[in-house]
């Protein structure tokens, strides 16, 4: 609807003429808010409807380019999109004063312009640039362009440890010489009181030198929260929304899933899950947790130490970081010794083994150097409807645009339902029968499109 | 936490119905403070009602103001009777009762003297009760109330809105972005939303969505505010937007 129209005429029933809502057809006259047709104004509280997959999804189809960041971040050349996920993207660029890689990392874009995230993104940045550590991604700068609120970064030049325990299973050297950087620096952030939130092996990078660097700290915080501007956002339509962006389901601690308060301990949680991760190649089941040496050729001791760290209760958990990793070292050691005598080959290989590691993971990494984010968390994905017969498409641009005709005329479908018929008149009594039908074939396509993209990949 | 509370922006002063109407365990002064808050909001679709009913501008400005008088008089609020349910019912039922009871007694006690606020108000209560009486003066006055309280909620909705984000970092968004609450969504364009705004244009999908959920978002607050159980805000919503649906 043109807004320059509606504002020449914001009161046609004062002057008698009564012209009628371009969108809704209803007459206009006593019914103008604004400017805006109050029918159409009110009817947007019932528009709950999501295209397939949400927010996220379109987010996912629609990354700003290179060439569209130019004009945005005059003082870098930005270089290449170098990751995505749930939190935002990230790219490779030059910083041109400087002469150096950095990495732009564009925070998913539905904060723009919220004043009260602002705020507390620009506290969140300025107390992880003071984090500086070695083995902790630096923050350069940040701030808010196109509609972004954005960081820029020190660019790490190597893989992540997804890459790498994708390629193969690591020892426990290995674990532990990726670990022991990893804790030091943990434990400097909780000295400080930050708490980094979402562990995983996604935001622990290994550059070509072998060292390890946390990546993403604070920024699960950062986009935790509700920002609230002062109405609490209790809407059906966005239950608990905030609860899940947060973290990875498969690393969150007990405590993060169920959104209790959660303090430096879920990083402990998730940290044991890697290492889990990286010596039996699985992450922990769900209840009952297996102990590794079932799962691999490890020593009952470092059992008690990871099970310890995977604790449900916080209590139960080491108190620090520190102590987790001391915790570690004495159970290496003490295996170490027991084995001297023995064929120290298999498990317990030399001390290069990480560098080793790392110049195999980068043959196969070339590409993705510095990536982050490698994909979209599982719970983003399109929703799978199990169980609902599936249409029989051409293409997926095809059923695309079957779903897009289908979606138009569910919205409008519920919208005379629930505010009567355009030209007043009450809904026809068949209507919530439409409704259903056009829901129904909505699930339907939703289920299809989610089907075909699997298939495409 | 006085019954009206209040937002980061201070201006909006939310009632919350159901702590007035509860209002035993709260102060004299907590629940007068919670009676001005209704009655700047409310007071507009009152007074066009009573102006339908046939009252010169110049009596719906003293009935109003009186009206909202007694309310604290009486004790009607803090007689304390949570089943009393939404505050729509509740005024027009006590405003019905009061010009059929109260006025003359009023009128006789005392004459004028409006506070400037009623004027203001007022004001706003003219141009809803003028809008409605030419183009549907068929429709039932009762209706219309409904209407002009729905109208009143989507004014104060954007209202806030507007404030939201002329303090925010995008101060000129929201002349841009108001447009996009009743457009379809197919139709809108996001790249020229994008351009105007100096946004990129992945971002101006992210700008227009949480535009128009934050409009749902304040929407629903204004209307739980004037409910007594968050059971029946759904419900209040669904009635008055189909209120102005109807003929």
């Amino acid at each position: 609807m043109s807004e320059a129209a509606q504002k020449e005429a914001p009161f046609e029933a004062e002057t008698g003429a009564v012209t009628a809502c371009p969108r809704c057809a209803a007459p206009l006259a006593g019914g103008i808010v604004d400017g805006l047709c109050a029918r159409c104004l009110g009817a947007l509280n019932f528009d709950t409807l999501t295209r397939i997959g949400g927010a996220a999804d379109e987010e996912f189809h629609a990354v700003p380019t290179v060439e569209e960041l130019a004009e945005f971040f005059p003082q870098l050349d930005v270089l290449s999109l170098i990751g995505r996920g749930g939190m935002g993207v990230v790219y490779k660029a030059r910083q041109k004063s400087l002469h150096r890689h950095v990495a732009l990392k564009l925070l998913a874009p539905e904060r723009a312009g919220d004043p009260m995230f602002a705020r507390r993104f620009a506290s969140e940045a300025r107390s992880l640039a003071a984090l500086n550590h070695p083995h902790i991604v630096g923050v350069h700068d940040f701030g808010e362009a196109g509609g972004y609120f954005y960081l820029l970064m020190e660019f790490v030049d190597g893989v992540n440890l997804r890459q790498l325990i994708q390629s193969r299973r690591l020892s426990p050297d290995e674990a532990l010489e990726i670990i022991t950087p990893v804790c030091e620096a943990l434990q400097a952030a909780h000295d400080r009181g930050i708490v980094h939130r979402d562990v995983k092996p996604e935001n622990l990078l290994i550059d070509r030198n072998g060292t390890v660097k946390i990546a993403d700290f604070g920024i699960a915080r950062m986009m935790d929260e509700p920002v609230s501007e002062g109405i609490p956002e209790v809407t059906p339509d966005h239950p608990a929304v905030h609860t899940l962006a947060v973290g990875t389901p498969d690393y969150a601690a007990p405590e993060q899933r169920v959104s209790a308060p959660c303090d430096h301990r879920v990083d402990i949680y998730s940290l044991g899950v890697v290492l889990y991760e990286m010596i039996t190649g699985q992450r922990p089941d769900s209840g009952q947790i297996t102990p590794p040496s079932r799962r691999a050729a490890v020593d009952m001791r470092i059992d008690e130490v990871l099970l310890k760290a995977l604790q449900q209760e916080p209590d139960q958990r080491f108190r620090t970081v520190a102590e987790f990793r001391e915790r570690f070292e004495e159970a290496k050691e003490q295996i170490d010794r027991r084995s001297s005598d023995q064929d120290r080959r298999g498990w317990w290989t030399g001390k290069r083994a990480l560098a080793a590691a790392i110049s195999v993971g980068l043959m196969g990494a070339a590409v993705t150097a510095g990536m982050m984010m490698k994909s979209l968390p599982d719970h983003e994905a399109a929703p799978e409807t199990p169980g609902e017969p599936l249409l029989e498409m051409g293409s997926l641009e095809e059923a695309y645009q079957a779903f897009e005709e289908n979606f138009a005329a569910l919205q409008e479908a519920r919208e005379v339902q629930m505010v009567g018929m355009p030209d007043g008149g009450n809904p026809p009594p068949e209507q919530t029968e439409v409704v259903k039908k056009l829901e129904a074939r909505d699930r339907q396509l939703r289920a299809t499109i989610s089907r075909m993209s699997k298939g495409r990949d | 936490m006085p019954n009206a509370f209040h937002t980061h922006l201070g201006e909006f002063h939310t009632t919350r119905w159901s702590i007035v109407i509860g209002a035993q365990g709260h102060s004299r002064a907590d629940v007068n403070a919670s009676v001005e808050s209704l009655y700047r909001q409310y007071l507009s679709p009152l007074y066009a009602y009573v102006r339908r009913r046939g009252y010169s501008p110049h009596d719906a400005q003293d009935l109003t103001h009186d009206f909202f008088s007694r309310l604290l008089e009486k004790g009607w609020l803090s007689s304390a009777q949570p089943h009393r349910g939404r505050l729509r019912t509740f005024l027009l039922v006590a405003m019905k009762r009061f010009l059929a009871n109260e006025w003359d007694r009023a009128k006789a006690e005392k004459r004028g003297g409006s506070s400037q606020l009623v004027s203001l108000q007022s004001q706003e209560g003219e141009r809803l009760f003028s809008a409605s009486f030419a183009a549907n003066s068929t429709v039932p006055d009762e209706l219309q109330f409904d209407r002009n309280w729905a109208m009143t909620i989507i004014q104060t909705t954007l209202d806030h809105l507007r404030l939201e984000y002329e303090r925010s970092t995008r101060p000129g968004d929201f002349a841009v972005l108001k447009s996009c609450l009743t457009a379809e969504r197919g139709d809108i364009d996001y790249a020229a939303i994008a351009r105007e705004l100096q946004l990129l244009p992945a971002s101006a999908r992210s700008l227009v969505h949480r535009f128009r959920r934050r409009f749902r978002e304040i929407f629903r607050a204004e209307v739980a505010g004037t409910v007594s159980s968050p059971g029946e805000v759904e419900d209040e919503m669904r009635a008055l937007i189909s209120t102005l649906g109807q003929r």
